[in-house]
């Protein structure tokens, strides 16, 4: 499903503040299956994260996601494989401030021709199934951290990706929170999707549905545990 | 399929504008007040060129005057038949004329002395210019000194005693700036006025036949007459021009400032994109928005932004300049004013005028709203999003 083959990013090349954040990495994650990127702060699993989602290109080597190599897709391509393949959960949930939990939820929607009725219809039944609905009109300001976190689950749903990535989504969350993301993941995995999480929370890597852990150290891959 | 999507990024726009009320507000407040002060410029410059025009249309071909010293003096009126021998002139006027300062109301008016009265295309009173104390006034002139057709108009002479004469009729004209100030009265009446003595002449009038031979007999004339200036209505319109171009330019360079502040504004506004937009583009582009999609939304933005102030701007200034009589720029562009009666500016607004002012502000209000958007939406999402 998902593939890496000596991935390397590197940020600012040629400059003084030049940074390896990922260093020849390769990998592969299976449909279906729930893969941890773990490590320490720095050690590039969000970066490497970030590649997976299609949301950076690596400065060198290949990515490879349902066999077609997207590091080298046309932007406007690669936009397109993004909005209907992967959806994203960001580690500071990245909603936008202004604008309701169900205007949220709608936004990768946008620009795409589907009608703003249909789109808050698929909106409402993913907030109700998060258990959000009653909150569909409120700012996200007005949320707390794990309402927020489930809004931004619901939007990374909304065009039903078969990948969903998450950016320490435990982070910002206490223990009961945390239980409750992971028991959404499991559902998930149910449902057949690929789960890619990038973590150093030991109540995520430790979770039975986890099939998979990457371990990163400055950038490279240093273990595999399967 | 696709207006469906673009609807979609529009509606997105728009709501998002209203979201951020105060911002946009502000930008909007300070995009209008640029808009009507560089229109109330070009409006008011237009409308003044559009009235010299007017002027310009009934002056003679070629004016005459003579040259003292240096001044102007009198004209003799022997200079008119030297005048009539050339060939191709078909007519000279003596012009008697004069400016006459009103103490009571800071203005100053022009009298000008006519062969008769009731040859003007104006509808006279013909009771009251048997009078033989007959004048007509201005329309603006006579509202703003509140006289009626059969009223005494009296003014001081000069020899420092008081004139009564009779309003026999009011003449309306295209031209505010002639109605404005005009006082006509016979030639004869304003003669004795102005104490000019028999024989002589402010200026002489002089008409051609053929318009294309105007220069050469200018020439002539110039020849003819060494102490004489002759002036030809090109000349003279030249000189409005010119002079109207210097005073809106030497004005437009004062509000220099203004325009500079606004452009300071424009760029931090919608280019100097701050972390937090630049992270929303990354956002948007990671969440499935092409760089197409990021640029049309900003574009809709900007326009709905740039064209609400252009109008709003536009609409104040046509108010400020034609209705108000543009109280914030008379004193600046009319620096006689103080001596001049007021006059409604004729409404002269040319579709050139408006694409100048539109060139001049909304273009570079868009430019530096797409640009930097595209330069943010170019980079992979995630560098947009850390800030790289």
């Amino acid at each position: 499903m998902i593939r890496c083959e000596h991935v390397t990013k590197v940020f600012n090349k040629g400059k003084a503040n030049e940074v390896v954040a990922v260093r020849d990495v390769s990998l592969e994650i299976d449909a279906g299956e729930v893969a941890v990127l773990r490590g320490p702060s720095g050690s590039g699993k969000t970066t490497l994260l970030s590649l997976i989602a299609c949301v950076a290109r690596p400065t060198s080597g290949r990515v490879f996601i349902s066999g077609k190599e997207v590091s080298r897709l046309p932007e406007k391509f690669l936009t397109i494989f993004r909005r209907e393949h992967v959806g994203i959960i960001f580690q500071q949930f990245n909603l936008i401030p202004e604008l309701s939990v169900l205007e949220n939820v709608t936004v990768p929607l946008i620009p795409t021709p589907t009608p703003p009725r249909e789109g808050r219809k698929r909106a409402v039944d993913l907030l109700k199934k998060l258990g959000m609905e009653k909150r569909s009109s409120f700012k996200v300001r007005e949320l707390s951290g794990g309402e927020q976190q489930r809004v931004a689950i619901a939007r990374a749903l909304i065009n039903n990706p078969s990948i969903i990535v998450a950016d320490e989504p435990t982070a910002h969350l206490d223990t009961k929170l945390a239980e409750e993301f992971l028991r959404i993941m499991r559902s998930l995995k149910e449902e057949g999707k690929t789960i890619v999480i990038a973590t150093h929370d030991p109540l995520v890597y430790q979770h039975e549905m986890v099939d998979v852990i990457f371990d990163m150290r400055d950038g490279m891959l240093v273990e595999v545990v399967r | 399929m696709s207006l469906e999507k673009h609807r979609n990024i529009l509606d997105y726009a728009v709501n998002f504008l209203l979201r951020r009320k105060g911002k946009n507000l502000a930008t909007i407040i300070v995009f209008t007040l640029v808009v009507f002060m560089l229109a109330s410029v070009v409006m008011m410059m237009g409308s003044l060129k559009q009235e010299a025009r007017e002027t310009l249309s009934l002056a003679p071909d070629i004016t005459v005057q003579k040259i003292i010293a240096g001044r102007q003096g009198l004209v003799p009126l022997e200079y008119a038949s030297a005048i009539q021998n050339i060939r191709g002139v078909s007519r000279v006027e003596p012009r008697i004329w004069g400016y006459y300062y009103d103490v009571e109301e800071d203005a100053t008016y022009t009298i000008i002395g006519v062969k008769s009265l009731d040859t003007l295309p104006v509808e006279v009173v013909q009771g009251y210019l048997s009078s033989g104390n007959a004048v007509l006034v201005g329309e603006a002139l006579a509202r703003e000194k509140r006289l009626r057709i059969g009223d005494k108009l009296i003014l001081r002479n000069h020899r420092g005693g008081y004139d009564k004469f009779l309003v026999a009729g009011i003449f309306s004209s295209r031209s505010a700036l002639q109605s404005a100030d005009l006082i006509v009265m016979p030639r004869d009446k304003a003669r004795e006025f102005f104490g000019i003595p028999e024989g002589y002449a402010n200026d002489l009038a002089v008409y051609v036949a053929n318009p294309s031979e105007l220069p050469n007999i200018a020439i002539k004339i110039a020849n003819a007459l060494p102490d004489a200036r002759v002036l030809t209505k090109e000349q003279i319109r030249e000189t409005y021009d010119a002079i109207f171009g210097w005073r809106s330019g030497v004005f437009l360079a004062t509000i220099l400032g203004a325009i500079l502040a606004f452009a300071i504004l424009v760029w931090d506004r919608a280019s100097g994109l701050t972390a937090e937009e630049k992270r929303e583009i990354g956002i948007l582009k990671a969440l499935g928005w092409s760089t197409g999609d990021v640029l049309e939304m900003r574009t809709f933005e900007g326009v709905v932004l740039a064209l609400n102030s252009y109008l709003a701007g536009i609409i104040l200034a046509y108010l400020h300049v034609f209705y108000l009589g543009a109280p914030l720029l008379k004193p600046v562009l009319i620096g006689w004013s103080t001596l001049y009666p007021e006059f409604e500016l004729m409404p002269a607004v040319t579709l050139e005028d408006l694409l100048l002012i539109f060139v001049i502000s909304v273009v570079p209000f868009l430019a530096a709203v797409v640009v930097p958007s595209w330069r943010a939406s170019t980079i992979d999402p995630d560098e947009a999003m850390r800030g790289i």
